[in-house]
């Protein structure tokens, strides 16, 4: 190596220490660097080296005017930032507040994003997903594959490398000490650990292969069944037993799934153990598993796709009539590409990560306008300073630097505001949307992109003023007046324009939003849901007990009825092919969705029933018959629905009754068909409804029924307000954040009104005072100075219109069940941005217009 | 006495520099102290203190020979003044101060 190479370290360093330090400084980087030869430590140790007592002085080096012209500059940008305070603070404002928007949503985009990325093999792991085609025409898509598919998959396709089996959730309980704690994990094939990638910290995956009993558990559920110091015990192959008195042998204890994995699982029961205590998953019929695979490497999904298609068509034994097809999604997808129409993907999360980027974006971009609008404004008032600089001997560069500077200084006192309103709001956005948020973390990633920002910014709006004034001659600069050539005026009003078409966009999207949210809670959804509590009965025995315990319920306080179910009415989930009805053409191949209820339900709902008769206690046979709801009668094709025959899989019987639609499934998708059982033997939820008003008595009720049941579980339940609710989580984020957003957007475009309004009128005194001496009126003057503003509205109006449009009627189609877009959205908005307008015009020009005309002549 | 304070690491290079007598220019005490003291420190840190101890007149220094090593940049080698040393000398009263006093009340007996 070459000892007298000057690197670009030493180079560096040259710039900025003093002059009688380096050759000692230089000495000891060298001596160090022949010592442990690292080009990064060096750099390392010369960035040390930046300290106030080593680094060079900026008056009194040798490049005298340099150091001195730049605080100079400096300087002369602070004063003009300070005597412009009002203009600083609207401007820094507007734009601490737009970074501050973009910086919660870069933090909530990043939590989103990163969900399922955890994988390192994790675009060869994909979700199966299976496609119904029925015969007239629409397509039900299914996240659920049947468990033969499995062996299919793993014997026929070399494609796949290995494939996993996931049961749709497993809750199990064990007792420790006096309480029973309960986990939610899952029943599946051991190969979930390979494919999902989860270490084993004790034991093995092997024995989970060949022991039905076998069990794995979570870091975290060690740590409660066996205590903190687990680890040190020898608790692999110790056996655990249920509170049902299953007992499993413990195979491995795992380290726990990362937050951000949409596949999580407390517990880990081979699914043999399932398939022994439920025979019918063997059956092609039967479709209620959760199917993963993973793909040989180098193989594409559209590639594995058209191989795979028609696996099952082709492999199932039995009968079939029905077509179904799969297809793959990869992991990584399935948290942002969760809503599928029609056997497509068609969007889901992804869509409000995009709306809310955009918006972040959008706002961002009116600030910015404000900023630049502002800034040439103010530069052309500091015409005379630029001129007297110029005489001086500034070059061209010289003037740029210094108002690019200027600029630059003014976004990152905005970019460290808006960093302190970020640390102070974080406790409320994390409220917001729920989420928590590794703030150091984040934090870290955040200061780069703001320093990058606060460069790009500072030069993007700085660029126009300082290019302008640098342009000018400097007998002009000095000569003052009015420097801004016409043309550039339409420039600037182009920007106003667009700036309130943005911000009338916004407000009639979140009107519009704000009526879609107002839509769905407010829906009658063919059921009451108010008053509903949703509970298990978990040992209860659904057909032995039931009686009993509605008694017992009924007789405490609260209680106006009750029913149990085996699913979630409002979010049915569970489909059939199996079905044949009377009047059935033979090319019919139609999917119905079904539920299991009792006499109970329909009463207890409060769902209307249109034809026929409800399920009665008193008829035996009525346990083989039928409740149909519109949806279903329809698709059967049925005039006359009542008495006629159907076999629900091998179970004949009658429909008894037709209901009117209630909404089964969430308002993105049409009304389900669906048949409705009468029988409770696969029964495990029960939904109450309490006397109006009386909510806490119907609890206490509950609990103290539940525990006569379930001695030793913890109560708990849920309100069927709040699970519809939760269905729409996304939406009334967007509800609440697009409001944010539209109060931020329009106070920054009326910061922005605001000043150029004051600019021009503050430019225009003389000629107000001269136009009042000779006769005008103060409302003639009013008129003259804001008529140019309101003006530009009316086109802003007339684009905002047809944009608006094509954006929400895209979002509301997203949506089986929507409002219609209403024109008298686009009115009220345009009047309400019209009115402030007016209003901020008007105070801002009235000074101006009612002053007197001596006083703005006089002066000079 | 009273009025200057030295501060830890201010007090490790000052003992370092008397500690390697003629030897002691910047990349020397650094090395010291390394393996002395077992912790890194950068020249920037290292610099600023000389610079300030300096400045306090508790430290001087003159440029050695040219050598063909370091790219033939001349070492700056440091050495105790007297006020270095009583300021030294007054700041191990102190801590030993410190220390019996801390002794009397049992602290630091146990084992």
């Amino acid at each position: 190596m070459n000892k007298n190479r000057i690197t670009w370290q030493l180079k560096l360093l040259r710039t900025f220490c003093k002059q009688e330090y380096l050759e000692e400084i230089e000495g000891d980087l060298l001596e160090r660097l022949e010592k442990r030869p690292s080009q990064w430590l060096l750099t390392l140790e010369v960035l040390k080296l930046i300290r106030p007592r080593i680094i060079k002085n900026f008056e009194g080096s040798n490049k005298l005017n340099y150091y001195g012209k730049f605080k100079n500059q400096l300087t002369a940008s602070v004063r003009a930032i300070k005597r412009e305070r009002v203009y600083t603070i609207m401007n820094v404002t507007g734009l601490s507040v737009a970074i501050a928007c973009c910086l919660f949503i870069y933090l909530w985009l990043t939590d989103e994003l990163q969900y399922n990325t955890h994988l390192e093999d994790g675009d060869r792991v994909c979700n199966v997903l299976n496609k119904e085609v029925q015969t007239n025409g629409v397509i039900n898509t299914y996240r659920y594959s049947p468990f033969p598919l499995k062996a299919v998959l793993d014997a026929k396709y070399p494609i796949i490398e290995s494939s996993t089996v996931l049961s749709n959730g497993n809750w199990m309980a064990f007792q420790i000490g006096e309480e029973i704690i309960e986990w939610a994990g899952i029943d599946a094939t051991p190969e979930v650990f390979e494919l999902f990638e989860v270490d084993f910290l004790k034991g093995s995956v092997d024995k989970m292969y060949d022991n039905a009993n076998a069990l794995a558990i979570s870091k975290r559920v060690a740590e409660v069944y066996f205590g903190k110091d687990w680890e040190k015990k020898n608790v692999i192959g110790s056996f655990m037993e249920n509170d049902e008195g299953e007992v499993f042998e413990l195979a491995g204890v795992y380290k726990n799934l990362p937050k951000h994995s949409t596949v999580d699982f407390e517990f880990v029961v081979p699914f043999a153990n399932r398939v022994k205590k439920r025979p019918n998953l063997k059956s092609w019929k039967n479709s209620s598993s959760q199917l993963f695979v993973k793909l040989k490497s180098g193989i594409e999904i559209a590639q594995a796709n058209s191989v795979l298609q028609e696996a099952i068509n082709q492999h199932r034994v039995g009968e079939f009539q029905n077509t179904r097809e799969i297809f793959l999604q990869s992991f990584k997808d399935m948290y942002l590409y969760n809503r599928y129409e029609n056997g497509t993907i068609t969007g889901g999360r992804i869509d409000y990560i995009h709306l809310l980027s955009v918006t972040a974006i959008l706002v961002l971009l009116l600030a910015s306008i404000n900023f630049m609008n502002l800034t040439t404004a103010r530069t052309t008032k500091r015409a005379k300073e630029t001129g007297v600089r110029k005489v001086l001997g500034a070059s061209k560069r010289d003037i740029r630097i210094q108002f690019q500077l200027e600029s630059i200084l003014m976004t990152l006192v905005s970019a460290v505001i808006a960093l302190a309103i970020v640390f102070y709001l974080l406790p409320d956005f994390q409220q917001l949307t729920n989420k928590d948020f590794d703030s150091t973390r984040l934090f870290k990633d955040v200061a780069y992109l703001i320093g990058v920002f606060v460069f790009i910014h500072g030069v993007f709006t700085g660029f126009y003023p300082s290019y302008l004034l640098s342009s000018l001659k400097s007998t002009s600069l000095l000569k003052s007046g009015n420097i801004l050539p016409q043309s550039q005026n339409g420039f600037r009003k182009a920007l106003v324009i667009f700036q309130f078409t943005i911000t009338l966009v916004m407000i009639v999207g979140s009107l519009t939003v704000y009526q879609q949210v107002i839509y769905i809670q407010n829906k009658n959804i063919g059921l009451d849901r108010s008053g509903l509590i949703r509970t298990y009965s978990y040992d209860m025995d659904p057909v032995a007990d039931y009686h009993s315990y509605k008694a017992d319920l009924l007789n405490r306080s609260g209680i106006e009825s009750v029913t149990l179910v085996n699913q979630l009415l409002i979010d049915i989930r569970h489909a059939t092919s199996g079905v044949s009805w009377e009047g059935k053409q033979d090319t019919d191949e139609l999917e119905f969705y079904h539920m299991d209820a009792n006499p109970d339900f329909i009463p207890t709902m409060k769902i209307e029933l249109r034809d026929g008769r409800n399920f009665d206690w008193e008829i035996q046979s009525d346990t083989d018959n039928y409740v149909i709801n519109e949806a279903a009668q329809q698709l059967m094709g049925l005039t006359e629905p009542i008495g006629k025959t159907v076999t629900f899989w091998d179970q004949k019987g009658k429909i008894v009754g037709v209901v009117k639609d209630f909404h089964n499934a969430s308002l993105h998708s049409a009304i389900k068909p669906l048949i409705i059982r009468n029988q409770m033997r696969a029964s495990w939820m029960i939904v109450a409804r309490s006397k109006p008003g009386m909510n806490q008595e119907a609890l206490a009720s509950l609990e103290n029924t539940f525990l006569e049941y379930n001695p030793n579980r913890v109560f708990w339940y849920q309100f069927m307000d709040d699970l519809y609710n939760s269905k729409y989580k996304s939406e009334l984020l967007v509800q609440k954040l697009s409001w944010y957003f539209t109060v931020v957007s329009v106070a920054i475009s009326l910061l922005g009104l605001i000043s150029l309004v004051a600019y021009s009128t503050e430019r225009r005194t003389k000629e107000i005072g001269i136009r009042k001496i000779l006769g005008a009126t103060a409302l003639n003057i009013l008129r003259l100075l804001s008529f140019g503003y309101i003006s530009m509205l009316a086109p802003a109006i007339v684009i905002a219109f047809p944009v608006s449009y094509f954006i929400l009627s895209g979002w509301l189609e997203g949506y089986a069940y929507r409002i219609n877009l209403n024109w008298w959205t686009y009115v009220f908005a345009s009047s309400c941005i019209l009115i402030l307008a007016m209003i901020i015009v008007g105070l801002q020009t009235k000074r101006v217009a009612t002053s007197n005309p001596v006083e703005s002549l006089k002066d000079e | 006495m009273g009025k200057h304070h030295l501060g830890e690491f201010e007090e490790i290079v000052m003992l370092t520099v008397a500690l390697l007598g003629n030897e002691a220019y910047g990349f020397a005490v650094i090395e010291e102290i390394e393996t002395r003291m077992n912790r890194t420190v950068s020249i920037g840190a290292l610099q600023t203190v000389l610079k300030r101890l300096e400045e306090k007149n508790y430290l001087i220094s003159e440029f050695g020979e040219a050598t063909t090593s370091r790219g033939g940049r001349r070492r700056r080698y440091y050495q105790l003044t007297n006020t270095g040393i009583t300021i030294l000398e007054e700041t191990q009263e102190q801590r030993m101060g410190l220390w019996k006093a801390v002794r009397k009340l049992g602290f630091g007996t146990a084992h």
